[in-house]
């Protein structure tokens, strides 16, 4: 099963993709343990994408596009955006109890997406756009909440 | 959002639903002023909140630590499973303390 999601360079657009991401995960009878993960690295990476992406353009004036498809025993995600270049591997996403002070900005949710997924593959293509992918790691994550 | 006094020294704040990037955009204002608006311990009740991404953890973090400045804490009770795998993930439990159940915190916090 694979969902196709175009969002905007806004909060607005944002929210509305979670809702359909959320309704297709139900649709698909995904378990609610396993769609959290799902969702959390959706959330954090189009997030990132709406919120530094395009620093300089108005709101809502932008698309870029994202898939989810699951691929027993885990899922994949891919995004696609022209803003600007972002490798999220080059982040170190550190766990607070390894961090003096205020963690990194970004670097919580980066340290998130990469414990759940099980690669991240990035490439800025020759016509200017990040095309991130993550295998999202499904299986250690029980069933049943 | 509910704001509950559980006595003079504290406060129970009722977060449900969705802690997103949106949600948060919308309620930390108001979260904010709250805890930083009064002198008491915080108890955050996440019982119903069904999902929780890096910005509520911000969130938490940024308003735990004006707490500690005036000897007061923050603290999170209720979390779901999928919750507190992310809490555990980010180990938040070494800045913040986070209980089982909203009754257990109250305990932890004489309320």
């Amino acid at each position: 099963m694979r969902l196709t999601l175009t969002l905007r360079n806004s909060m607005g657009a944002l929210g509305e993709a979670q809702a359909r991401l959320a309704e297709w995960l139900e649709t698909a009878a995904v378990p609610s343990r396993q769609g959290h993960r799902i969702e959390l690295v959706f959330e954090e990476l189009a997030a990132n994408i709406v919120m530094h992406g395009y620093p300089d353009v108005p709101e809502d004036s932008r698309e870029f596009r994202a898939e989810i498809e699951l691929a027993p025993p885990g899922a994949r995600l891919a995004l696609e955006d022209d803003g600007v270049a972002f490798d999220p591997r080059e982040v170190e996403g550190k766990r607070l109890d390894e961090v003096e002070g205020e963690p990194q900005i970004g670097g919580l949710g980066l340290l998130l997406v990469r414990r759940f997924a099980s690669t991240i593959a990035y490439r800025r293509t020759p016509a200017g756009r990040n095309h991130l992918e993550v295998a999202i790691r499904l299986e250690d994550a029980p069933a049943a909440s | 959002m509910e704001l509950i006094e559980l006595s003079d020294s504290v406060q129970q704040i009722v977060l449900e639903g969705r802690l997103d990037t949106v949600a948060v955009g919308a309620l930390e204002t108001r979260f904010t002023a709250i805890v930083s608006g009064g002198s008491k311990d915080v108890l955050v009740d996440l019982t119903n909140a069904a999902f929780c991404g890096s910005l509520a953890i911000r969130m938490f973090l940024s308003n735990a630590r004006v707490l500690q400045r005036r000897g007061r804490r923050l603290v999170l009770a209720g979390a779901q499973p999928q919750v507190q795998e992310v809490f555990e993930t980010v180990a938040l439990g070494a800045i913040i303390p986070i209980f089982a159940s909203v009754q257990d915190g109250r305990a932890e916090l004489g309320a």
